[in-house]
């Protein structure tokens, strides 16, 4: 929300690069939620609630304390974002950041230096914290698990699995290749000496496995090179 | 096909491709996709290949419950055991050994053919060892190091032949992709593959010689 928001705020912007409320949401205020009318923003209305109310979430809102620097304004309209890098927090410069994320790190540092020592200053969660919070809300939703059939997936997955095969057949008949591999030992033998039960031959098939030979820097020799 | 057949090339042995077979040839004559002279199977002279690319999908335009499934039993060894009822008999009448060259869509192999990778992989290190003058070394530790390394360049290569094959497969057109050599009267010719030609001869052929498959 506070995102869309911000975009409704640059919507003044000439850069082609922060010029996005226009193209997102033609026809939309975006700095007023209450009179969205799109339908992607109302079920962003709707999803935003639903993370408030049902999943315990705290909003960061740029519109607080340090809305004022926060919310980055145009200074003028040249088209050379090179000429608008900020030269400091307080000239509230667009800073000249084609990505977005990049953008608001940008205006999440300004929020921080604009905070007193005791508000909390937003930051992003380490994955482990993400992680358990999910977790405790997992049992509410695991009747989805219902509605999902994996079998599709697993028969993939083993299609996309390795093989592994006895390089000697049990039956002699079933290669013509035979003579190329050691006859593996009869079960008497293995008995006698455990060891040459894993001295079995077995050849392995990986299908993807030719990706790893796609690496760049790897040598296009086929021998090693000692 | 012309992956492996560049696979039998670095092994030293002569190898004849039929880039077009005639499947309404008498059973008397029958013809390979490719052979291999003098492979060395005891008993044999020869040995030919045949090389198919296998859908792991049912297609069945009758049983639309069926239609589109994967397919849940072992149908390369299928597929493989049909091919050899079918042709190795006759070919070993000639003396020409008979294998199936066999994998599916999804990048799964048929046993035989991975031997085959191998017995190739084998070959071609042996030739090597004897080119660089260490036919002593042959059998040590070293050679085995470096014959894993030779199997697995050719399982890749394998494995991005048929990756690229499935790939362009739903899109192939069989008059519009003739091979180059197709304009040779010719059909059996006996050539050394260039590696450029790997990549749209193996699709291009299986897809043309199996396209029920």
């Amino acid at each position: 929300m506070s995102l869309v928001q911000w975009l409704g705020f640059c919507r003044h912007a000439e850069q082609n690069f922060i010029y996005l409320a226009s193209t997102w949401a033609p026809g939309q205020d975006l700095a007023n939620p209450d009179q969205w009318s799109a339908p992607i923003l109302l079920a962003l209305k709707q999803a935003h609630q639903v993370l408030l109310t049902d999943f315990g979430c705290h909003e960061w809102s740029i519109s607080g304390p340090a809305s004022t620097s926060a919310v980055p304004q145009i200074e003028d309209s040249s088209p050379n974002p090179a000429a608008h890098a900020p030269q400091s927090a307080s000239r509230n410069v667009v800073p000249p950041l084609t990505l977005l994320s990049l953008t608001l790190l940008y205006s999440t540092q300004t929020v921080d230096s604009n905070l007193d020592g005791n508000a909390k200053v937003p930051s992003v969660p380490a994955q482990r914290v993400i992680t358990a919070h999910l977790m405790r809300l997992w049992p509410s939703h695991q009747y989805v698990l219902g509605d999902i059939s994996l079998t599709r997936s697993e028969q993939t997955l083993g299609l996309q699995s390795s093989q592994r095969f006895k390089a000697y057949p049990a039956d002699p008949n079933d290669t013509i290749f035979g003579l190329h591999f050691p006859t593996p030992a009869t079960d008497s033998q293995v008995q006698a000496d455990p060891s040459l039960k894993e001295k079995a031959w077995h050849l392995t098939w990986m299908p993807f496995a030719f990706l790893a030979s796609l690496w760049p820097r790897r040598q296009p020799t086929r021998f090693t090179a000692d | 096909m012309a992956t492996a057949t560049a696979n039998t090339l670095y092994s030293g042995l002569r190898v004849r491709i039929n880039h077009k077979v005639a499947t309404i040839a008498a059973d008397s004559n029958k013809q390979g996709e490719v052979q291999v002279m003098e492979f060395g199977i005891p008993g044999y002279n020869d040995e030919v290949w045949d090389v198919s690319l296998v859908s792991d999908k049912i297609g069945s335009s009758t049983q639309h419950g069926l239609n589109g499934k994967l397919q849940l039993c072992d149908y390369l060894n299928v597929r493989a055991r049909y091919k050899i009822g079918k042709f190795r008999r006759d070919y070993a009448a000639k003396d020409i050994a008979f294998a199936p060259a066999m994998l599916s869509v999804a990048g799964k192999i048929h046993l035989e053919f991975l031997r085959l990778l191998w017995v190739f992989a084998d070959m071609q290190t042996v030739k090597y060892f004897n080119l660089v003058g260490e036919q002593e070394d042959i059998r040590n530790e070293r050679f085995k190091r470096s014959r894993a390394s030779t199997f697995s360049y050719n399982r890749n290569a394998i494995g991005l032949a048929v990756t690229y094959a499935s790939a362009i497969r739903t899109h192939l057109s069989v008059h519009g992709t003739a091979h180059p050599t197709s304009a040779v009267s010719e059909n059996q010719l006996l050539i050394e593959v260039p590696m450029s030609e790997i990549w749209m001869t193996f699709s291009a052929t299986s897809s043309a010689l199996h396209p029920e498959s």
